[in-house]
């Protein structure tokens, strides 16, 4: 027998927010869903709060089209009273039975949760548990995760409601090191694609790792967790949003980065095929900084740990024997970035060691010595601002760099530019110059993210769509690779040629010609070393 | 100097008034401030500062040196050294620096304070912006602001993580000097130093003969508050070693 009791929603929408680039039309059928799911079919009333000018107002003109009742605060905290309030009134006015469903982690809406219950109310409780604790999140008769409920939504094109697609950003690749798997972040999903089986992982990721001998990866979600995940099973390792992580050579350390400039170390202790077990369970403090960190890096022999941080310099600092205790020298720092810096790669071969290369926003990719910190030359890419796609109303473009990576045992470095369908190939040995200037034919693919794979030697690379839309399928995530032997790059793979075929490409691209992945989000990382 | 024209400046020392350049005690050191950054230390224009002198690098920093009294009191000690005073606040900068201009104008044997100067810096973000590794022999850190409250603790100009900083720019055998008249803050900051592996605390000898602790309280502004009002002042003076990781 169905349950047909009336369902009232309450979203807090800057509490539980929506990640970047998910389609606001699809919340609605996400709830409604996740309903169906616990066995709840009756008719379902929406009501949203959100701060004035915190979400764009397109996203909340959308989220309203669907039906739900939106009320424009004007400041956080009078979003949760407005709901505490909202539910007060509506328990007067309305009878049991119904399902109150409150989206939002504030702690304080526990003992309101518990007086629906008493009173003979079906409660729902949808939170991100790295904003909320056990206080609210014991006391409903349901609890959800926003990530589920949102994951389990199917998608929706904008078009059928008269509104367009939207602009959306850079994907990420990230290829194990011995080819055995492809991950890709795709919005909300993390898709894996082994090349013995599949696996489709769905958390809301930011960044991830893989460790260099390619039996674990760790990832950080935008939902608070720092997850490993081996090949059998997975371990929280923290609770925090972490913006970077770097893995050490033999798999010895993982270390992460928060929002407050603070580095974490945990020490991972007898890694097998089977088990990931960090020892002590807890992440110790290695270091902290006085401003954000963005990227982190371990040199490529395991003595040293980089972190580049919004003061635009990237510093050195010796790891230690013991790190739990803590990284307190300094090597060097490097300073001359003028912009953020977005991409880190070494250059280690047998001529030339302790050297990186480091791509930033200020139109420049720079060489230094690890241990002395010295700037040892630049290379202004600024003269490819000739070949990037412009539209007439936008100001002159910057040349941003994007990604990059190095292609080991040679001098050689591959870099992703922002807009240019293309890559570059640098040369640095004592000086860096373009080498070479390389387009990739066919639809205007812009790589966002590249990876080089060692053992089959293929650059892999994602693009996001490009705005205005050029190709026939403007929403779809795209992977291409490109051969890489000897140090030089040959043609694009067709889509066939890909290992893997066109069945890893379907997994990682979902299914080009329905479908529409309108959603793509994150900001791209490198993957662990080769 | 005409005094119908600088008011801001006394008649007859020719020296700037503190009145004039009076300012809030507290500023926000983790904001970030619109004042120019130098790129690297090898960007740092020494000429502009010291423009008597060329071919030297600064080897002492007084961070947070507000109206200048220490800076002032080690220049005649150390006259072969360049210092260079720290200051977050714009008004006590430019104070700073007309003293000692004016100073330098009216000096008695012609070359005497050549050799200080001042920024206005954030000195909790910048240090490795202005020195290079090992370049400072003494950094000096007077009454700095105490934070009270816990949340505030980051902000503290000492902290472990901030002291990974300042030993990158202190070589081996420099001395880091502290000194505070707030109980808390002071145990605070021994503490810091114990607990870095990177320094070690002086001994009393040390202390008794290093001429520059007795300037710690009474050569600036905020030390002759505190010996005014008969306050305690809790000092902390440690070495920075070498550390084999």
């Amino acid at each position: 027998m169905e349950n047909r009791d009336p369902i009232y929603v309450w979203w807090d929408i800057q509490s539980c927010r929506l990640p970047y680039g998910y389609e606001p039309l699809r919340v609605h059928v996400a709830v409604k869903s996740a309903m169906r799911n616990l066995g709840f079919f009756g008719p379902i009333d929406y009501v949203a709060v959100a701060v004035k000018g915190w979400s764009y107002g397109d996203t909340l003109y959308r989220i309203e089209t669907t039906g739900f009742r939106i009320k424009r605060e004007y400041a956080w905290q009078s979003c949760s009273m407005f709901i505490r309030n909202n539910i007060s009134e509506w328990m007067h006015s309305h009878e049991p039975p119904a399902v109150a469903v409150i989206i939002s982690c504030d702690k304080g809406l526990g003992s309101l949760v518990n007086r629906l219950r008493v009173e003979g109310f079906k409660t729902c409780i949808i939170y991100v548990p790295a904003f909320t604790s056990d206080r609210l999140i014991s006391v409903p008769n349901f609890s959800l995760l926003w990530s589920d409920v949102l994951a389990n939504a199917p998608l929706v094109d904008p078009r059928e409601y008269g509104l367009p697609l939207r602009e959306v950003r850079a994907e990420a690749i990230y290829v194990h090191p011995s080819q055995k798997s492809v991950a890709v972040t795709v919005g909300m999903d993390l898709r894996v694609f082994d090349l013995m089986s599949c696996r489709k992982d769905s958390t809301n990721t930011r960044v991830i790792r893989y460790g260099a001998s390619g039996k674990f990866f760790v990832c950080a979600s935008n939902d608070g967790w720092v997850n490993i995940w081996s090949a059998e099973s997975w371990h929280r390792l923290h609770t925090m949003v972490a913006l970077a992580i770097a893995i050490r050579s033999n798999d010895s350390h993982v270390c992460y980065a928060d929002t407050r400039g603070d580095v974490w170390v945990v020490e991972l202790d007898g890694i097998d095929e089977c088990k990931v077990s960090p020892s002590n369970k807890t992440a110790r403090l290695l270091f902290r900084s006085s401003s954000i960190v963005t990227k982190l890096d371990f040199s490529p022999d395991g003595r040293y740990i980089l972190s580049a941080d919004g003061d635009f310099k990237i510093r050195v600092n010796v790891f230690p024997k013991k790190p739990l205790e803590g990284a307190h020298e300094i090597q060097s720092i490097c300073l001359g970035h003028k912009a953020s810096i977005t991409c880190i790669a070494f250059v280690w071969n047998s001529e030339v060691t302790e050297r990186f290369l480091s791509g930033s926003d200020d139109s420049t990719v720079r060489l230094w010595d690890i241990s002395s910190g010295s700037l040892l030359h630049t290379c202004d890419i600024s003269t490819m601002a000739e070949y990037i796609e412009v539209n007439e109303s936008e100001p002159p473009a910057q040349v941003k760099v994007t990604d990059m990576c190095t292609i080991p045992n040679s001098s050689l470095a591959i870099v992703a530019i922002q807009r240019f369908p293309g890559i570059l190939l640098l040369s640095c040995t004592t000086s860096i110059s373009i080498k070479k200037v390389i387009h990739i034919p066919g639809d205007s693919f812009i790589p966002t993210s590249i990876s080089l794979s060692g053992s089959m030697k293929l650059l892999w690379m994602v693009s996001r769509p490009s705005n205005p839309p050029v190709s026939k399928h403007p929403g779809v995530t795209r992977v291409k690779a490109m051969p890489c032997i000897e140090a030089e790059l040959s043609s694009i793979l067709g889509d066939d040629q890909i290992p893997g075929g066109t069945k890893l490409l379907e997994q990682l691209q979902g299914k080009v010609p329905t479908e529409d992945c309108g959603e793509c989000s994150t900001r791209s990382h490198e993957s662990g070393n080769v | 100097m005409d005094s119908k024209t600088k008011p801001t400046f006394s008649r007859s020392t020719g020296l700037p008034r503190k009145k004039f350049f009076r300012a809030r005690a507290h500023s926000n050191p983790l904001s970030d401030s619109h004042f120019p950054i130098p790129i690297s230390p090898s960007h740092v224009d020494l000429s502009l500062h010291f423009p008597k002198v060329s071919s030297k690098k600064t080897e002492f920093a007084d961070i947070g040196c507000g109206f200048g009294g220490l800076l002032i009191s080690l220049a005649t000690l150390f006259p072969e050294t360049l210092m260079i005073g720290m200051e977050l606040r714009d008004k006590v900068t430019e104070y700073v620096k007309e003293l000692i201009l004016a100073l330098r104008k009216t000096s008695s044997g012609g070359g005497e304070y050549e050799n200080i100067s001042v920024v206005r810096t954030n000195s909790m973000k910048y240090v490795p912006n202005y020195f290079e590794k090992g370049q400072l022999s003494k950094m000096f850190f007077l009454f700095p602001d105490p934070h009270f409250k816990e949340k505030n603790h980051r902000r503290r100009v000492i902290s472990v993580d901030l002291l990974d900083e300042y030993a990158y720019v202190l070589g081996g055998g420099g001395v880091v000097y502290t000194i505070t008249d707030v109980e808390e803050l002071g145990e605070w900051m021994r503490s810091c130093l114990e607990r870095h592996p990177m320094f070690e605390a002086l001994t009393q000898e040390e202390l008794d003969s290093d001429p520059v602790v007795e300037l710690l309280c009474n050569a600036t502004e905020e030390g002759q508050k505190v010996a005014r009002n008969g306050g305690q002042t809790f000092k902390a003076v440690s070495r920075r070693i070498a550390y084999v990781s």
